[in-house]
C-alpha cells in the first residue's frame, strides 16, 4: 500500500517536472539525436528513476557482495581484498618466443599468464602438417607437442602462478601437456592453478574452431570435469565464453544469453554422466567481452550473476554456495580496436576496462592498441597492461564493492539484460536446446544479424565511430612490426621431427592403441591422453585418432 | 562472386557482413567453391595471409582461372599490402573499409568481366 502511494508521488513529481522544466528546455535546445541507443542497438531513454526498479526489487535481486545473488560482486570486500589478476593474452612465433614474453609480462607486474596458441594449435594439427601451412605462431603459440610445451613454461613458477589456456577443441591433450609438464618437474598436480577454455559449444556458434562434431566434444568436456574434480582440483576445467560471441557481432544481451544457456547445457551434460553438480560447479568458470557501452557492459555482468546464482540454487540444486558463483575473466572488445589512428584505441581500452572492474572480474586481459594490424609488439602490450595498473592504483575504482549499484540507469538495465536473457532462454528451449539450436544454426544467423545491422548502423553513420566514420584523418599509421621469424619455424619443424625420431616407438605405439580404444568406447579419455602424453605423442597424433574415431563438423552455411 | 575463408581461421563475422552486403547490392553470393565466378574475396585475421592470398592466385592461373579478381581482407599490416599486390592481389581491405567501398570495387569487377 505504502509502496503505491510511493509510487503515484514519484508519478506526479516526474510528470511535473516534464510538463515544465525539460518542456522548456527541449523548446530552446532540442536534443542532439531523436532516439538514443547502446552499442548494442538497445534503446536509451532520457532519464532513470526509482520508478525504473523492478517491482519485485529487494534481498534477493541486489544482496550484499558476497551474498545471494551475488549482482553486486562474489567477494565481500571485492579489490579492496585482492585485486582481479591481471592476465595478459600472449603467443606468437615458437614456444621460446612466447616464453620470452611472459617473463617480459610478468617482470612489468602482470599477475597470470593466458596462452594464446597458433590456428594449427586450435585445430589440433602439428606445425609440420599441410593444413598448417602459412599459420606458424602468427596469432598464437605453436604447441605440437610435449617438448614444446616444457620451453614455454621454462623457468616460470608453475606451481605459484596461474596459467589460462585458450584451446577448446583439443583442449584436453593441451592440458595434458600442461599436466605431465609440471609432473616432470616435480610440481603436484593439487597446487596447480589455472583454466583451460574448453568450451566447444561457443565454438559451433560464434568462434568456428572445432574439429568434432557436438556430442563427442561434450563427451571430452565432461571427461576433463570429471578427472579435473578429482586429480586437479584447483583447475578450472572450463571457461563458458561469451567473449567471442560478442566478437562475431552479437549484442550484450545475445552474448549473455547464450553464455549463459551453454553454461546449463554443460551442467546438465555433468549431470547426466552421474557427476554431483556440487563436484563439479565450483569450478566451472565464465569469461566475457568488454565492449565500449560502460553501463550496458557493467549490467551484463551483474545480471549473469543473478541468473547463474539463481539457476544453479533452484534449477539444479547446488547446495554449495561456491557452486552458484559465476567468476569470470574478463577480455577488452577486440573488435572495437580500430586501424585507423591506432593510438585512439588504448583509450577505448581504457573505458572497457573500467566497465570490467567496475562489473567485478576475477581476471582481465587490456587489448593492446596495435591489434587491429597484429598480435602486439612489446611496447603495445606495456602499455595495455599498464592500463590496468592505472585502473588498479590511481583511479580509486577499486576501493568499494559494485560503485554504481543502486543507479536507477545501471539498475534498470540489469533487469532488461535479464529479461532478455530468460526470454533467449525461452527460445533456446524451444528449439529443442543448444545443441539442436545449433543444428539448425539459430546461434549463427542470431550473431550474423545482429553483426550485419552493426555494420549498417556505421554505414549510415547511426553510429560514430571515431577515426572510421567520423574525425578522420590522412595519415600513414606507424606500427612496429611483430614478425615470425623463418628461424622459429625452422627450429620448431626441427624439434619436432626429432621428438618423432627418438621416442620410444613401441610405447608410443601402444599408447595410442589404447587411446583409441578408450575413445570407441566410453571410458574417460583424460588417463590415455595422459599415457599419450607421456609416451611422447603430439597434438596432431592425438587428434588424428580422435578424428577417425568421432569424424569431424561440418557447418550449416549461412550469411 | 565468391566470399572464401582461406586456411585455418575461424573469424568469419567480416565474411558475411561483406558476402551479404554484395547479396543487397544484387550481387549473387557464394560462401562456397563454386565453378564459375568473377572475383573472389579471401578474408584472413590469422596472419597467414602472405601465404595464403598469393597461393590462390597462383592456383587459379595455373587452373587458366587468372581472369578471376581476387581481392583480400582482415588483419593485414600496411607494409604487406604492397606486397600482395605485387603477388596478383588486386585489393586489400583493412579494417575499418566502408562497405559501400568494397560493393563498389565489387561491381566494376563484375562489369568488367
Amino acid at each position: 500500500m505504502r509502496d503505491e502511494d510511493e509510487r503515484k508521488v514519484l508519478e506526479k513529481e516526474l510528470k511535473r517536472w516534464e510538463e515544465t522544466t525539460l518542456r522548456e528546455a527541449l523548446a530552446s535546445h532540442p536534443e542532439r539525436r531523436k532516439e538514443f541507443m547502446t552499442t548494442s542497438s538497445r534503446p536509451v531513454k532520457r532519464l532513470y528513476t526509482p520508478l525504473d526498479l523492478a517491482r519485485k526489487a529487494g534481498g534477493e535481486r541486489l544482496g550484499e557482495p558476497g551474498e545471494f545473488p551475488f549482482t553486486r560482486g562474489i567477494h565481500p570486500t571485492m579489490y579492496r581484498g585482492r585485486l582481479w589478476t591481471m592476465r595478459m593474452f600472449a603467443g606468437y612465433g615458437s614456444a621460446e618466443d612466447t616464453n620470452r614474453r611472459f617473463k617480459y609480462l610478468i617482470s612489468h607486474g602482470e599477475t597470470g599468464l593466458s596462452v594464446a596458441f597458433d590456428m594449427p594449435t586450435l585445430y589440433g594439427y602439428d606445425t609440420d602438417e599441410p593444413e598448417a601451412k602459412g599459420e606458424f605462431g602468427t596469432c598464437g603459440v605453436a604447441v605440437s607437442s610435449p617438448d614444446d610445451m616444457k620451453i614455454l613454461f621454462r623457468g616460470i613458477d608453475v606451481g605459484g602462478v596461474s596459467t589460462s589456456m585458450t584451446i577448446n577443441s583439443p583442449a584436453s591433450a593441451i592440458w595434458a601437456m600442461y599436466l605431465v609438464m609440471a609432473e616432470d618437474r616435480g610440481v603436484p598436480w593439487t597446487k596447480l592453478r589455472g583454466t583451460i577454455q574448453n568450451d566447444i559449444l561457443k565454438e559451433y556458434q560464434a568462434q568456428k574452431e572445432w574439429i568434432y562434431p557436438p556430442e563427442p566434444s561434450m563427451r571430452l568436456v565432461v571427461d576433463t570435469f570429471e578427472f579435473g574434480s578429482k586429480q586437479v582440483p584447483g583447475w578450472n576445467t572450463i571457461s563458458i565464453s561469451g567473449y567471442h560471441i560478442r566478437e562475431a557481432g552479437a549484442t550484450a544481451a545475445q552474448e549473455l544469453a547464450f553464455t549463459l544457456a551453454n553454461g546449463m547445457e554443460y551442467v546438465r551434460w555433468g549431470i547426466d554422466r552421474g557427476l554431483k553438480v556440487d563436484e563439479f560447479a565450483p569450478r566451472l568458470s565464465f569469461f566475457f567481452n568488454a565492449h565500449n557501452d560502460l553501463f550496458e557492459e557493467l549490467a551484463k555482468y551483474r545480471a549473469a550473476r543473478r541468473i547463474w546464482a539463481r539457476e544453479m540454487r533452484d534449477t539444479f540444486g547446488a547446495k554449495k554456495p561456491r557452486s552458484w558463483l559465476l567468476r569470470f575473466h574478463t577480455q577488452t572488445a577486440g573488435v572495437s580496436l580500430t586501424a585507423q589512428q591506432p593510438e585512439i584505441n588504448i583509450v577505448r581500452t581504457t573505458i572497457q576496462a573500467l566497465a570490467a572492474v567496475l562489473g567485478g572480474t576475477q581476471s582481465l586481459h587490456t587489448n593492446a592498441y596495435d591489434e587491429a594490424y597484429q598480435v602486439p609488439n612489446e611496447k603495445a602490450a606495456r602499455i595495455a597492461l599498464r592500463t590496468q595498473q592505472i585502473l588498479a592504483h590511481e583511479s580509486g575504482v577499486a576501493n568499494t564493492a559494485d560503485p554504481f549499484g543502486g543507479s536507477y540507469f545501471l539498475e534498470a538495465l540489469t533487469d532488461e539484460l535479464e529479461e532478455d536473457a530468460y526470454r533467449y532462454f525461452d527460445r533456446i528451449g524451444d528449439l529443442g536446446g543448444v545443441i539442436p539450436a545449433i543444428r539448425k544454426g539459430f546461434f549463427q544467423q542470431e550473431i550474423a544479424n545482429s553483426a550485419y545491422r552493426y555494420q549498417r548502423e556505421v554505414e549510415d553513420k547511426d553510429r560514430t565511430i571515431v577515426g572510421v566514420n567520423d574525425f578522420v584523418v590522412d595519415e600513414q599509421t606507424e606500427v612496429e612490426p611483430l614478425r615470425v621469424t623463418e628461424a622459429s619455424f625452422k627450429a620448431q619443424v626441427d624439434r619436432l621431427r626429432k621428438l618423432r625420431r627418438t621416442r620410444d616407438a613401441k610405447k608410443y605405439a601402444r599408447a595410442l592403441d589404447r587411446l583409441r580404444k578408450a575413445c570407441e568406447a566410453d571410458d574417460n579419455t583424460m588417463p590415455f591422453i595422459l599415457d599419450a602424453v607421456r609416451a611422447k605423442a603430439t597434438l596432431g597424433e592425438i587428434c588424428d585418432v580422435m578424428r577417425e574415431v568421432f569424424g569431424v563438423w561440418e557447418e550449416p552455411l549461412l550469411y | 562472386m565468391l566470399i572464401a575463408k582461406p586456411g585455418l581461421d575461424g573469424h568469419d563475422r567480416g565474411a558475411k557482413v561483406v558476402a551479404r552486403a554484395l547479396r543487397d547490392a544484387g550481387m549473387e553470393v557464394e560462401a562456397a567453391i563454386q565453378e564459375d565466378v568473377d572475383a573472389i574475396g579471401l578474408s584472413s585475421l590469422s596472419g597467414a595471409h602472405m601465404t595464403l592470398f598469393p597461393e590462390v592466385v597462383r592456383l587459379l592461373k595455373k587452373r587458366k582461372s587468372g581472369d578471376i579478381v581476387v581481392v583480400g581482407g582482415g588483419i593485414i599490416p600496411e607494409d604487406d599490402v604492397p606486397k600482395l599486390k605485387r603477388a596478383g592481389v588486386k585489393a586489400v581491405f583493412g579494417p575499418g573499409t566502408p562497405l559501400s567501398v568494397i560493393v563498389s570495387f565489387f561491381e566494376k569487377a563484375d562489369k568488367g568481366a
